[in-house]
């Protein structure tokens, strides 16, 4: 039975590092955004007086190719007004909880954004069709008056407290003023998106790795577990063996990564205030931000070999080279330069980082091994000293087993093993599934099969999560599962989460 | 002008093709027609050819003359929402839908709820155990146990239920709210029960609450559910009880007054006025079989009323089970793999030996026993083996030269496979003689050379095969049997006058009957040695003859007369010395009929060897039967004449009979001959 029932919901599904915008009802997002805002700092008025730093504006979407607008640069605080979502603390990301708030007005001005190119504002969207608004800034401004008659659909981190929850529903109904709201975990919509109702969802992706079962689309608090290694952690592996191996080609001065922005900047002609702004700019997050782009682009190039199906020991011997036959090999590599053109990867800013013929290269060619790497090789080691085996630091097939050891109800482990979800974008490295397979049937014992659940089209895996949030929607029996505004009147937002539970 | 003929003459046939059946697309809802254009006018002219009149979508005809559905965006509400809040969606214009649709999937389970007396009734009820933990404190406080079943798992559990803290009236509640709000699902409840009472992700607890497992709120929940149902169907048997007579409707008022009466106006106003018939007719059932008790419940809560309580030992034991399973070491695993695969290799060799005949007998065990006894059969083991093997040795020489006339398929090299449908290869108990035989035989049974073809060629072969296995098979069977007629008669011999005794346990079978025989052949066994010997070689004829004439003999079925003569003709004069001894010997006094008498006897003889013929075409082992169908044979065929042992007690009778008999079989073969 089909039981759809067009209502157009607007589906939001915000992470760590993109998010997503769409109707529900439809197959992929329409607005793919990275998570962060620009915060605009208010310019000097003709008479002098400067408005209060809470009235400063924000907006999105952030390109991450330019350097921020001129406005976001606050030169009293000497910093950059670039907002990330989440903001990812490098080190102990989920030790803390540092997710309890949202920049609410960041957060907002996403939301705004996807209204804005969605056309969710005004009435009668469906009738009228699309009409495209000018400027951004003004539309926002206009249409903050404007009630929107669509429900909002968001997907939650569960990770992320019940505090934080409520922050999210206040903003969609003060804010946004939706008429009705839904908090969805994105575990289960990723299993929703699959077509499953039980599932163990393992989701790699920016932040780290969450791993999370469900059972008829509740998720478990216990069994959910969280390891640091997503994609963001890769690429800091990547960037540090960049940086602390002499892989360069041509003997660049500087032996760090150059985003693409500074290289755009640095075409226009040099003045001060460009420096000073790049100087600025280099300590901000805007900067990590470019950085990691970068990295996601070297990760995904053509060098990266897919994962093997049984690679256990390759990682023990990856990794863990000895400078000094490192040097040799350095040595002849330069030798063979011109004869293994195809197996050097070029960064944005021109530099030749060789991937073919030393060690070190061939190790970049293993990266997504690291995801299954037991123990880490020493420069890759973070620098607290939490040695404990703590769940942050697992591989990820450890990681799926020590969830499973944590769910109390031993019977669905079966059942949760023989639907194993993998998603996220970072788990597009190919043969991650086989990999994970493999590796979970050696750890776990033999009378508990497993199979790993991938998809092969790369928007289903990216984007699983929005699209189960757009087949919850328009599923005609979900109707009566929304938070409409009078219930969040009357309760509130912390007893109305009590609605998604 | 209609839309569709508009939009038709815009967009290609081609693309309207591929719409989706459903087409509300967004932004393209139905504009108002507007006058068209002269210029577009001409265009529809032209190109109004080309636009079929239906396009075929699926399943579904779409008629480009028809003005398209319209759809609209409406709001609706719905009855599964507590609240009337709108929302909107895509509906046919001119459909009417009394309710949203979709409202009659909000199904959900009722709760479980329990009134301030039923408190005091759980606490009654576990009322022992709480004066053994607690005394003094609430009465909502309850531990495990059951008055009304005294069985042996209650008490166990009575026994675990001690160990761990009573169920507070708080637990229980939050328990019935959990069990309700996520519909008996087990694995969520257990969930959402630890974040409540605060089980600390590493394992440590924060509150007494949180050592209950699934198992236990599994327990609780269907007891209090069983409890519930109890003190409904109590309620209604008391009122039974009280007003003996009634109609049913005074019945389920009175049960309704009771139930009142007793405080519990939730209980009652819960209950339907047809669930009270019900439960009054059940309750008749009851006081009328007390053993029937039946299986009723509380609507919909998914509890039951039965004898059978919820299981916790079982449960405890089944997950506990799971457990170890789940935290078994590798290497364990490891170990108990590698048993199971030597295990497995032993029983196959076990199963090999069992096909070869072998058995691997251990000490004192029932099998050695049978084995015993099937020493003290005729033949040992090892004779057995031996015997075997000489089947094995005759199917393993016809393979093989069967092999050696046949072309070798090597890679690269074809061949006919008209090659394979030489005859075999010589040697290895293989000879002309035994390939003529076999030749007949295929004759006889219109066996031509096939078209050479593999399957036919296979079958050719396994013909041959068959065919040649029996020949050899039976000159082996022959000689052993010639074997034992000469051990036999050298026994009599060895034994001259003496008693018969010996000749009578070698075949305890025959024994009565051979008794009598062996007297008297004791009597006249000196005097008649040389007219035996003299009759042989009559007997060798007459005998063929028999054979030939007699259709009843096994032999003579699938065989032609020729062979049967030949494969016979060797077996009788030392066939002939054995049964000569006993009936010729017996013959011997009435002179003028001796050479009938011998032919008779001959006869009998050669039926005796060739009945053992039988069980070799069927494939049986082949020596199994000679011993018993020596004297068997006679018996069946039901002719007191052809049996020895009357012959030689009525010879007179006999011999006139054997006379007619011997006579035609004579005329007869001379016939054939």
């Amino acid at each position: 039975m089909y039981c759809g029932d067009e209502t157009g919901a607007v589906i939001g599904d915000i992470g760590s590092h993109t998010s997503r915008f769409g109707y529900g009802g439809e197959d992929c997002p329409k607005v793919v955004i990275p998570s962060a805002a620009y915060r605009h700092h208010p310019t000097n008025r003709s008479d002098g007086k400067r408005q209060k730093v809470n009235q400063s504006k924000y907006t999105a979407p952030v390109s991450l190719l330019n350097l921020p607008p001129d406005d976001c640069f606050d030169d009293d605080m000497q910093q950059v007004g670039f907002v990330p979502i989440y903001s990812l603390n490098s080190n102990n990301i989920h030790h803390k909880p540092i997710h309890d708030t949202v920049d609410t007005e960041a957060y907002t001005a996403l939301w705004e954004y996807s209204f804005h190119a969605l056309s969710v504002r005004g009435r009668n969207k469906h009738t009228v069709g699309h009409h495209h608004e000018s400027s951004s800034a003004s539309s926002t401004d206009a249409n903050n008056n404007t009630t929107i008659d669509h429900p909002i659909l968001s997907s939650i981190n569960p990770h992320h407290g019940t505090k934080h929850h409520a922050q999210l529903l206040e903003i969609l109904f003060e804010s946004l003023s939706t008429p009705a709201a839904y908090l969805c975990p994105g575990a289960t919509l990723s299993s929703f998106a699959f077509g499953r109702q039980s599932a163990l969802v393992v989701d790699i992706g920016h932040s780290g790795t969450t791993v999370t079962p469900v059972m008829d689309g509740y998720t478990l608090k216990f069994g959910s577990v969280v390891s640091d290694r997503g994609g963001e952690w890769l690429g800091r592996c990547q960037g540090r063996i960049l940086s602390c191996r002499d892989l360069w080609r041509d003997n660049a001065p500087c032996q760090e990564i150059v985003p693409r922005y500074i290289t755009r900047a640095c075409k226009e002609d040099n003045n001060d205030q460009l420096l000073h702004k790049l100087k600025l700019a280099k300590e901000s997050s805007f900067h990590q931000w470019t950085v990691h782009q970068v990295m996601y682009e070297m990760m995904t190039g053509s060098h990266v070999l897919p994962l093997e199906e049984r690679g256990s020991s390759l990682v023990e011997s990856l990794f863990h080279t000895n400078t000094t036959i490192k040097n040799e090999n350095h040595g002849m590599m330069e030798e063979d330069d011109m004869e293994e053109e195809g197996q050097v990867y070029v960064l944005p800013d021109g530099t030749r980082v060789d991937v073919g013929l030393s060690k070190t290269g061939k190790d970049l060619c293993h990266l997504p091994e690291l995801l299954f790497a037991e123990s880490l090789p020493e420069c890759l080691q973070s620098n607290d000293t939490n040695t404990t085996q703590s769940p942050s630091s697992l591989p990820l097939h450890k990681l799926v087993q020590h969830s499973l050891s944590q769910i109390l109800d031993t019977d669905i482990r079966k059942e949760l093993l023989s639907n194993i979800i993998l998603t996220g974008s970072s788990s597009l490295f190919p043969g991650i599934d086989k990999r994970l397979s493999a590796e979970l049937s050696t750890l776990l014992p033999n009378v508990y099969k497993n199979r790993v659940i991938c998809s092969k089209n790369s928007v289903e895996n990216r984007y699983s999560t929005w699209i189960g949030g757009s087949i919850l929607s328009s599923l005609g029996s979900f109707q009566q599962m929304w938070l409409s505004r009078r219930e969040y009147e009357e309760c509130g937002a912390v007893l109305g989460l009590q609605k998604f539970h | 002008m209609s839309l569709s003929k508009k939009r038709s003459s815009n967009i290609a046939s081609s693309i309207l093709s591929t719409l989706p059946p459903i087409a509300p697309t967004l932004g393209s809802a139905p504009q108002q027609s507007e006058q068209p254009q002269p210029e577009t006018q001409q265009i529809n002219e032209i190109t109004k050819k080309k636009i079929p009149q239906t396009i075929k979508l699926g399943s579904r005809l779409i008629f480009t003359s028809r003005r398209p559905q319209s759809w609209s965006w409406k709001p609706f509400s719905s009855s599964a929402r507590k609240d009337d809040t709108q929302f909107s969606h895509w509906v046919r214009s001119n459909a009417e839908y009394p309710d949203y649709p979709y409202a009659r999937f909000d199904v959900g389970l009722d709760k479980l709820k329990i009134g301030d007396d039923d408190w005091a009734l759980l606490g009654e009820e576990w009322g022992e155990v709480n004066a053994d933990n607690k005394a003094g404190s609430s009465s909502t406080v309850g531990g495990g146990g059951n008055k009304a079943n005294k069985s042996i798992v209650e008490k166990l559990i009575k026994k675990t239920a001690s160990k761990i803290p009573p169920w507070t009236r708080e637990e229980t509640e939050t328990l019935l709210t959990l069990a309700h709000q996520y519909e008996l699902r087990w694995p969520v409840i257990i969930d959402r029960w630890h974040e409540r009472f605060n089980m600390l992700p590493d394992g440590s607890l924060n509150t007494l609450s949180a050592v209950r497992t699934v198992e236990d709120l599994q327990y609780r929940y269907y007891h209090v559910g069983n409890v519930l149902a109890r003190k409904q169907l109590a309620g209604v048997v008391g009122e039974i009880n009280t007003s003996n007579a009634g109609s049913s409707n005074v019945v389920a008022a009175g049960s309704n007054a009771t139930l009142t009466g007793k405080g519990d106006v939730k209980q009652s106003s819960q209950i339907e006025p047809s669930d009270q018939q019900a439960l009054a007719t059940l309750a008749k059932n009851l006081a009328a079989h007390p053993t029937l008790v039946p299986s009723i419940s509380i609507p919909n809560t998914g509890t039951t009323l039965s004898n059978k309580p919820f299981d916790l030992i079982a449960e405890k034991a089944r997950r506990a089970q799971l457990h170890h399973v789940w935290n078994r070491p590798k290497a364990e695993e490891r170990e108990e793999e590698e048993l199971r695969a030597e295990l497995r290799a032993i029983e196959l060799q076990l199963r090999k030996m069992k096909k070869s005949g072998k058995f691997l007998v251990p000490k004192g065990s029932p099998h050695s026993v049978s084995a015993a006894a099937a020493k003290g059969d005729t033949k040992t083991v090892a004779e057995r083996k031996a015997e075997l093997d000489a089947y094995v040795s005759t199917t393993n020489n016809l393979t093989a030269s069967f092999l050696a006339t046949a072309p070798v398929p090597t890679p690269g090299t074809p061949y006919l496979q008209s090659g394979r449908l030489f005859p075999p290869a010589l040697g290895g108990g293989l000879n002309k003689s035994t390939l003529k035989q076999m030749e007949d035989i295929l004759t006889e049974l219109k066996v031509k050379e096939p078209i050479a073809t593999k399957r036919a060629c296979d079958l050719y072969d396994q013909v041959r095969k068959d065919a040649l296995t029996l020949l050899i098979l039976q000159k082996i069977v022959l000689r052993k049997e010639a074997e034992v007629m000469a051990k036999r008669g050298k026994l009599v011999n060895a034994m001259g006058a003496g008693n018969g005794d010996v000749v009578i346990e070698e075949e305890p079978e025959t024994k009565k009957r051979k008794k009598s025989d062996a007297d008297k052949v004791a009597v006249v066994a000196a005097p008649s040695q040389p007219a035996a010997s003299g009759a042989t070689k009559k007997v060798t004829k007459s005998a063929g003859n028999q054979h030939s004439v007699g259709k009843k003999l096994p032999t003579t079925a699938g065989q032609s007369k020729k062979k049967t003569k030949k494969s016979a003709a060797p077996a009788l004069p030392l066939t002939g010395a054995s049964a000569s001894s006993t009936i010729a010997v017996a013959a011997a006094p009435t002179g003028a009929n001796n050479s009938l008498n011998v032919t008779k006897a001959a006869a009998a003889a050669a039926t005796g060897v060739a009945a053992p013929a039988l069980p070799v075409v069927s494939k049986a082992p082949p020596t199994a039967p000679t011993n018993s169908a020596v004297t068997k044979t006679p018996k069946k065929r039901g002719r007191p004449a052809k049996s020895p042992a009357p012959a030689s007690t009525s010879t007179i009778l006999a011999t006139g009979d054997a006379n007619e008999t011997s006579g035609s079989a004579n005329k007869k073969a001379k016939k054939i001959s």
